[in-house]
């Protein structure tokens, strides 16, 4: 019973969790959006380049911002992995639990 | 093919001056943008006094997405891109973000990239951190790096580049976008140019001991071009630019005309005859000048006006010698001379483009702004022009024709002749 209330507790503060990442990555990606509509329908599935029309050339500038922000470190393996706003948001992820 | 080239837009910011109606009310009533420079004390410079445009940083929000604006630090591109706008909104023209424009192109030199900003970048690639130079760096440092942020504002589809010729980038750029548009390879060329404030260029010059140690309790009185106590130059920063168009199509959509380009030359001493990488070699500069004349097809006897280079260096007295040959005119006969440098200090490779816009205006208000700085002439200089063709004080007169040059290190010359479009 105790482990399941944990599972619990976990799976909700990692929705939390993720509903945050969600609202802080509409800000992080914000400046890099030139379409500023774009960000208001923002959700997991949504792509930076096809949706959102971002210029490949930010994708470093939004990592290092993401960087500062948390505290963490992007690896090289991870630059490939940046498509959507969910895989940017799972990258964070992995690397504050790592912390 | 031989068009006739105009001016339509002038955009400055200047260190007494950091946009067009400021920068004329300064040249009208001789105000001075030179001051103290703390940094350059920190970095125990000899010459602690520099002029340095007040920029608004708010300024290009109008004109570049937060996205761009957040990584740009290099202040020769900001000056380049304001004063750029000003002069296009001031030729009454739009911007168009859907279509390019294959007639308009742009020249906008630099002498070089912000050494501020390179300064910053080394220490991250030093530091094993150069990921974090992020995506606006090279751009930044490229030497044509205003030219391209410019050409991206205005959607320019003509030439995009810079040109470099140290202080005498200025001219050369508008020279060279004159002849663009006289062979008819453009109708319309943004021209100018744009130097960073940087200590780190002006530590430079501090150690060849070419600009003023004498003057860091008194920065106003620093700049002192033909004074017989003139010690070095004062550096300085900023950028100038002017629309030029053809004729035909200024005159098509209503264009206000400043004046027309009558021509001009471009050369160098060959750093032989007496010439160097930093002095001029004086046959260089006389043939520069019997050129531009010649070009312009006008009379020396016309000139109603010189904006001399005149750095508050020994050149000066050698540099209005050469004025005085080249146009047969001596004593009380020589034309008004002035120096803009005696208020803003030498802008480097933006000088001769700030200093252009200062002729243009002078022509188009019909006035000619004082030299400060120069109570005590310099004898040589008094020998061989009378000192009333130097003012002191504003002079309101009818300007017709104009002569600008500006000399650089290379032992390069360039000289432009403006005349009044009614002339």
């Amino acid at each position: 019973m105790q482990q399941h209330a944990k599972k619990c507790i976990l799976h909700k503060i990692h929705i939390n969790m993720s509903a945050n990442l969600l609202h802080d990555f509409k800000e992080i990606l914000a400046p890099y959006v030139k379409e500023k509509d774009l960000l208001n329908a923002i959700t997991q599935d949504t792509h930076l380049s096809d949706d959102l029309h971002i210029n490949s050339s930010n994708v470093v500038d939004i990592v290092l911002d993401a960087e500062t922000k948390y505290d963490i470190v992007f690896e090289d393996d991870d630059f490939e992995k940046l498509g959507t706003v969910g895989s940017c948001i799972q990258i964070v992820q992995q690397k504050l639990a790592r912390k | 093919m031989n068009k006739r080239v105009v001016i339509t837009g002038l955009g400055v910011v200047a260190p007494n001056g950091s946009n067009i109606p400021a920068f004329l009310s300064a040249l009208q009533k001789g105000e001075s943008g030179v001051r103290f420079n703390s940094e350059m004390h920190a970095l125990k410079l000899g010459c602690n006094v520099s002029g340095i445009p007040h920029f608004d940083e708010t300024s290009l929000a109008a004109y570049l997405p937060e996205s761009k604006l957040k990584g740009l630090q290099s202040t020769n591109i900001k000056y380049g891109i304001a004063a750029a706008l000003e002069a296009w909104l001031d030729a009454g023209l739009t911007i168009n973000q859907e279509t390019t424009d294959y007639d308009t192109g742009c020249i906008i030199g630099s002498g070089s990239p912000d050494i501020t900003t390179l300064r910053w970048g080394i220490n991250l690639a030093d530091n094993f951190e150069s990921r974090k130079l992020g995506s606006s760096f090279v751009e930044q440092i490229m030497a044509s790096g205003a030219a391209a942020y410019i050409g991206g504002i205005l959607g320019l589809g003509n030439v995009v580049t810079a040109n470099s010729s140290a202080c005498s980038t200025g001219t050369e750029s508008i020279l060279t976008a004159y002849q663009k548009i006289k062979l008819g390879d453009a109708k319309r060329m943004i021209a100018g140019s744009c130097d960073p404030s940087s200590s780190y260029t002006w530590s430079a010059f501090d150690a060849i001991r070419v600009i003023t140690r004498k003057n860091n309790d008194n920065p106003t009185a620093a700049s002192r071009p033909m004074s017989a106590t003139a010690s070095g130059f004062v550096p300085g920063s900023g950028a100038g630019v002017l629309i030029l168009e053809e004729l035909e199509t200024a005159i098509q959509r209503g264009a206000k005309i400043y004046g027309e380009i009558l021509g001009g030359a471009v050369n160098s001493g060959g750093q032989r005859e007496g010439g160097t990488m930093t002095a001029p070699n004086s046959k260089g500069v006389l043939k520069c000048f019997e050129k531009a004349i010649e070009s312009s097809g006008i009379n020396s006897n016309d000139v109603d006006l010189i904006c001399g280079h005149l750095t508050s260096t020994f050149a000066d007295k050698v540099e209005i010698k050469n004025w005085a040959t080249a146009l047969g005119r001596y004593g009380k006969d020589f034309p008004h001379i002035n120096s803009l440098k005696s208020m803003t200090g030498h802008c480097l490779a933006a000088t001769g483009s700030i200093e252009t816009v200062a002729a243009v205006l002078q022509l188009h208000h019909h006035f000619v702004h004082p030299n400060l700085n120069c109570e005590d002439l310099h004898p040589e200089i008094a020998a061989t022009i009378d000192p009333a063709c130097i003012p002191m004080q504003i002079i309101k007169k009818p300007i017709k024709l104009v002569m600008k040059a500006n000399f650089g290190f290379g032992d390069v010359n360039s000289c432009i002749v403006i005349a009044a479009l009614d002339r």
